[in-house]
């Protein structure tokens, strides 16, 4: 799976020079049928900045596909001559760390996903529906935090870490994003909560149902939608998550890989690691990102336009 | 844990932030008034970094505006849509990328022997350039990868926005005769406003730009994008004795003011949006 996906693409980059002459056929048959130039300048336009979009990725994949002997080169050559899929094996074989700091990635963030989506739906419900003292208070100091940079965190949190004996654990990372994370999560589902009709709750009661079955079986299914939203909103962040993790970790124990990256610095003159393991790790990196990106793709629009947006 | 985590950290910044706490010496904290910040106030790296930090700003929002701007205008005008879908989708892209990963592969892309921008600029036969090393140019690289990297944010703000416009006004401008040109500067542009100013409001917050500099030059070449933030950073986890009670009060003015800013943009964001 992690082969496929660079695979085609890489054979997309190889296939450019015979897709160009095609592409200016197409365009001549569209002019010669009347389509206005303005529309074709549009899309000219649109297709330039998509490239621009991609074309890191593109060039990270010709990095990591091609052989060594063709890497350092002056000048470089933008394509390689011919594709090779051992870095992506090396960068295990050469440097046996990168599954470390890949186990420390997954669990840290999945931890802290789990642990914000849990909350959050349980304590939205709380703040939508249930009557309890200073619930108003309550909310508006979860506003207020919202708002707040984590950064201005970063002293006090480093030394309530260093003194509760968690600084370079995986539990060091996963309470402050829990933490971090809540506020927007709970704001989030809350609105979702307060947006699904009371009268069906009213109906359940009427049937002798008690509030955690009510929230059990009727408001976690129906504000399914946004506990997902909450998630890749979770996630984002928290994949590529870098001062706190740079900060609070200082080791193999819980060093994730958006800092084990900085290991893999593409240095010719340490002679350590090759640019082109480098280039697969990173690439690596970006994929979990990228299928929960278009793999949810539905939500994500709907999150951020309505969730986000609206909060 | 929200409480542990997010309540007594900030209630103890606010202790931290009027104490003498250098975390490496041992010294237990010790309440001492004001004395950070008249400190703060009398730091010749204050002005210097804040003045860097702004000069950032004014290389990263107008050019970022103005990218996200055009493309979102030009999405809004594609009917088709299949292909509208597929266009937002690879252009925001790069919103989501993890972002540790994402400074460092621009980093790479920056090398000066064997980045991509030398590459090209190789085939055009231009001299190769020191994009991160060069002290003038430092800073509007980071700022370039930046509008890259959170143009799709924009763009989309600029789509609900364009969304919002009935689409009759553009016709009726058409039927009496003005131009594509006349219409985006007439009819569109005006009707943007609001969102301009939340588009403004959010990216000010890059003004606590911390991350981007700490991985792709450390704040160098000879501090020249030391920001704001980062001087924060350096003086509690760098500086010789982690002075973690000076830097929280350079950490909480940063805090106080990103907050304020959030705060407005979410306002005007609600407004819109209902």
């Amino acid at each position: 799976m992690v082969e496929a996906v660079p695979h085609l693409a890489g054979a997309g980059i190889l296939r450019l020079g015979q897709v160009i002459p095609v592409a200016v056929t197409a365009l001549r048959r569209g002019l010669r049928r009347g389509v206005r130039p303005g529309a074709l300048l549009k899309h000219a336009a649109l297709l330039a900045a998509v490239f621009l979009s991609i074309a890191p990725f593109l060039w990270l994949l010709s990095i990591a596909l091609r052989p060594v002997t063709e890497t350092y080169i002056v000048p470089m050559p933008l394509l390689p001559s011919s594709l090779t899929f051992t870095h992506f094996l090396d960068m295990l074989l050469v440097a046996p760390l990168m599954a470390v700091y890949y186990r420390n990635s997954f669990v840290i963030t999945g931890a802290s996903v789990a642990a914000v989506v849990a909350i959050a739906c349980l304590a939205g419900y709380a703040f939508a529906r249930l009557h309890f003292p200073a619930r108003e208070p309550l909310f508006w100091i979860v506003v207020t935090a919202m708002f707040l940079p984590a950064a201005i965190a970063l002293p006090p949190l480093y030394v309530l870490l260093s003194n509760l004996n968690l600084l370079d654990t995986w539990l060091g990372l996963i309470l402050p994003y829990t933490g971090w994370y809540l506020p927007v999560s709970m704001f989030i589902m809350r609105g979702v909560y307060q947006a699904i009709p009371r009268e069906l709750e009213d109906a359940a009661r009427l049937d002798g149902a008690s509030a955690w079955q009510i929230f059990w079986r009727i408001m976690l299914p129906l504000g399914a939608s946004g506990a997902i939203v909450v998630a890749i909103l979770a996630f984002v962040p928290i994949w590529g998550e870098y001062l706190f993790s740079f900060t609070f970790t200082s080791t193999t124990n819980s060093m994730p890989m958006s800092v084990g990256i900085r290991f893999f610095e593409p240095s010719p003159a340490t002679g350590k690691y090759t640019f082109n393991v480098a280039a697969a790790a990173a690439l690596v990196m970006f994929l979990p990102s990228m299928l929960v990106y278009v793999g949810l793709q539905k939500w994500f629009t709907k999150g951020l336009m309505e969730g986000a947006l609206k909060f | 844990m929200f409480g542990v985590f997010v309540l007594y950290p900030l209630a103890n910044a606010l202790l931290i932030a009027f104490s003498r706490y250098q975390f490496l010496t041992g010294e237990a904290p010790r309440f001492t008034g004001l004395a950070n910040v008249e400190r703060w106030l009398g730091d010749e790296r204050l002005l210097e970094t804040i003045g860097i930090t702004l000069q950032y700003m004014l290389i990263y929002l107008p050019a970022s505006t103005l990218y996200a701007l055009a493309v979102a205008i030009l999405l809004d005008r594609v009917v088709n849509r299949r292909l509208a879908t597929g266009y937002r989708v690879l252009l925001y892209l790069p919103v989501v990328l993890p972002a540790s990963i994402t400074f460092h592969m621009w980093k790479w892309m920056y090398d000066p022997t064997w980045g991509l921008f030398n590459q090209l600029l190789g085939v055009f036969g231009v001299p190769a350039l020191r994009w991160l090393s060069d002290p003038d140019m430092a800073l509007p690289s980071i700022a370039g990868m930046e509008v890259w990297h959170l143009m799709g944010i924009t763009m989309m703000l600029f789509l609900v926005g364009l969304n919002n416009i009935p689409r009759e006004l553009g016709e009726a401008a058409r039927v009496d005769g003005a131009s594509p040109w006349q219409i985006v500067r007439h009819v569109t542009l005006p009707l943007l406003k609001p969102i301009f100013l939340i588009v403004v409001v959010l990216r000010l917050q890059t003004l606590g730009v911390i991350t981007q500099p700490l991985i792709m030059t450390d704040g160098g070449p000879i501090r020249s994008t030391t920001t704001y933030g980062l001087q924060a950073y350096f003086i509690a986890f760098r500086d010789t004795v982690w002075d973690i009670g000076y830097a929280s009060i350079w950490f909480l003015v940063l805090g106080l003011f990103s907050a304020l800013l959030a705060f407005v943009a979410w306002r005007g964001m609600r407004s819109q949006v209902e």
